[in-house]
């Protein structure tokens, strides 16, 4: 390190320190727009994005996460309550979550 | 009358300027917030994790240690009803049964913490954009400009507090302070669910009287070295003249100077975890394993997880660290830097058996094993060699890692993994062991 300003810039004294698993570090670095069980939800209406891990047949990546389900399909799975938890607050700019799964 | 008069107009008059100083006081508060910088730390995290997922362990001594008969049987966390007994981080398990026979013994469950860590961090981005993780129970926000929209710096903490206490259901401890290291010192002083600002006209009261090593930065080696200089507290250190410093630990000498007077100009780095640096693994063997040939084959092991994980992150690296500790706990951490940077696992084998031919002698046990890749860069250009073997390497590994994307880490080994020699084949190869 040349000199003390360079230190603070690169922020070495924390950079030094930091213990960090590298699952977390995925899960923090990444966005659901990266994540495999981000999916599109198509309704009669209107198309809205999911999260796949919240319908049980998905979730353990049992079977193959789709790109897109169809509403009727979540709704037989899950319910209507189900179906709200699937695409409620979902946004592919949010940080990814601890079933975070990168795509391939 | 007049006179009474006169004293009700002072009065009022005087009780609108105080009022209107408050509310222009506590308007600039907010705006421009004084200690912008918050670590919220949280509180003996693994413990309070399975307390938040099984509401029974509540109230309960849990301890988060690892199993003793694969030699990890150490105390990882300790919620603070067993603290009460005794029980401290980093004890052995063993140890802690007999100081707590009541206590809840649980095994790290790594995939929960990480979900846990991850949704803290989520409610910290809803306060601001600047987060920056600093472990998996510890992250540092800068608040600055917030003002308006959360009110002060205080404020936002007892809010953080509030919805990680709601939402997670774990306790933190959260430190607010002007900089970084003034916020990470405050959050270790009121432990479980405190609330601390340290600003720095506080730092001659509460800071100069802690022992050196309680300073940010200051570790056991570097606390031996200070006492050698006659610095016991932080205030030694701060009154310590900066050439001496300077002269005898060079650029760290000015930086402890520049932490004891509680300045830190580190900025909160919310892109910091996207430069990866290096990446390592390193095991704890099941038994002492004695002489080169059964080592290498752990090395070999080691080697094919990392490089596979610095092929995953699209890296390649060139300096290679082979770490080894003995069975009196004594390490040594050797590394070579490569001509080529490279992400082949024969490339980092062959290095690291270097280094333990080298540094190691056969005769000496060893406990555990560590091997690490590091200035990694990006693998945007590769130098290919005049007769192929790189190419047929590239295509090897690539079909190799097909194989483990599809299905699992463990379903392609090398046939040294199925030597008695092996450790990775009976791993579930998770989180933990990095």
């Amino acid at each position: 390190m040349a000199n003390i300003r360079d230190y603070y810039r690169k922020n070495y004294l924390y950079e030094g320190h930091r213990l960090m698993l590298p699952e977390l570090r995925d899960r923090v670095v990444h966005t659901c727009s990266e994540c495999k069980f981000l999916i599109r939800i198509v309704g009669r209406d209107e198309v809205r994005p999911g999260c796949a891990a919240l319908i049980p047949q998905y979730a353990g990546l049992a079977r193959r996460v789709p790109g897109e389900l169809n509403v009727v399909d979540v709704l037989k799975e899950v319910g209507s309550d189900g179906l709200k938890l699937v695409t409620d607050g979902i946004a592919p700019h949010r940080q990814a979550c601890g079933q975070f799964h990168p795509r391939v | 009358m007049a006179v009474g008069f006169f004293f009700s107009f002072l009065y009022r008059f005087t009780l609108n300027i105080c009022s209107s100083y408050n509310k222009v006081k506590h308007m600039f508060e907010v705006m421009f917030v004084r200690c912008p910088i918050l670590l919220a730390d949280m509180n003996a995290f693994y413990a309070s994790v399975h307390q938040a997922m099984d509401p029974r362990l509540k109230g309960k001594p849990v301890i988060v240690g690892g199993d003793p008969a694969k030699r990890h049987g150490i105390v990882l966390a300790a919620s603070y009803e067993a603290r009460v007994c005794g029980i401290k981080t980093g004890m052995a398990v063993g140890e802690a049964r007999d100081l707590c026979r009541e206590g809840i013994f649980l095994k790290p469950s790594y995939s929960h913490y990480v979900d846990f860590s991850t949704r803290i961090v989520r409610i910290m981005k809803d306060f601001s954009p600047l987060v920056e993780p600093f472990s998996i129970d510890e992250a540092f926000m800068d608040v600055s400009g917030c003002g308006p929209l959360f009110g002060s710096s205080s404020d936002i903490a007892l809010k953080l507090k509030s919805r990680i206490k709601d939402e997670v259901g774990v306790l933190c401890s959260v430190g607010v302070g002007p900089n970084k290291l003034l916020a990470k010192m405050a959050a270790g002083m009121q432990k479980p669910d405190g609330l601390t600002v340290l600003d720095l006209p506080d730092v001659p009261a509460k800071m100069w009287p802690l022992p050196a090593r309680e300073l940010f930065g200051v570790g056991s080696r570097l606390e031996k070295r200070l006492r050698d200089l006659n610095i016991q507290t932080i205030g030694d250190l701060a009154g310590y003249p900066l050439p001496v410093l300077q002269k005898r630990f060079g650029l760290v000498g000015h930086v402890l100077h520049l932490s004891a007077n509680g300045l830190d100009y580190s900025p909160v780095d919310p892109h910091s975890l996207e430069r990866v640096k290096s990446i390592g693994h390193q095991i704890t063997l099941p038994r002492d394993y004695y002489g080169y040939d059964v080592i290498e084959v752990v090395i070999l092991e080691l080697c094919e997880i990392v490089c596979r994980r610095v092929r995953l992150g699209g890296y390649v690296g060139r300096t290679v660290n082979l770490t080894l500790k003995d069975i009196e706990f004594l390490w040594i951490s050797r590394a070579r830097t490569m001509p080529q940077s490279t992400a082949f696992t024969d490339d980092v084998y062959s290095v690291a058996v270097e280094l333990l031919h080298q540094h190691w002698p056969s005769w000496k046990p060893v406990r555990m094993v560590g091997v690490s890749l590091g200035r990694l860069v990006e693998n945007t250009a590769e130098q290919i060699d005049l007769f192929g073997e790189k190419e047929k390497a590239r295509r090897l590994h690539a079909v190799c890692d097909r194989i483990k994307d599809r299905f699992g880490e463990q379903s392609i080994l090398r046939a040294v993994s199925l030597t008695p020699a092996g450790v990775l084949r009976d791993r579930n190869g998770g989180p933990g062991h990095g």
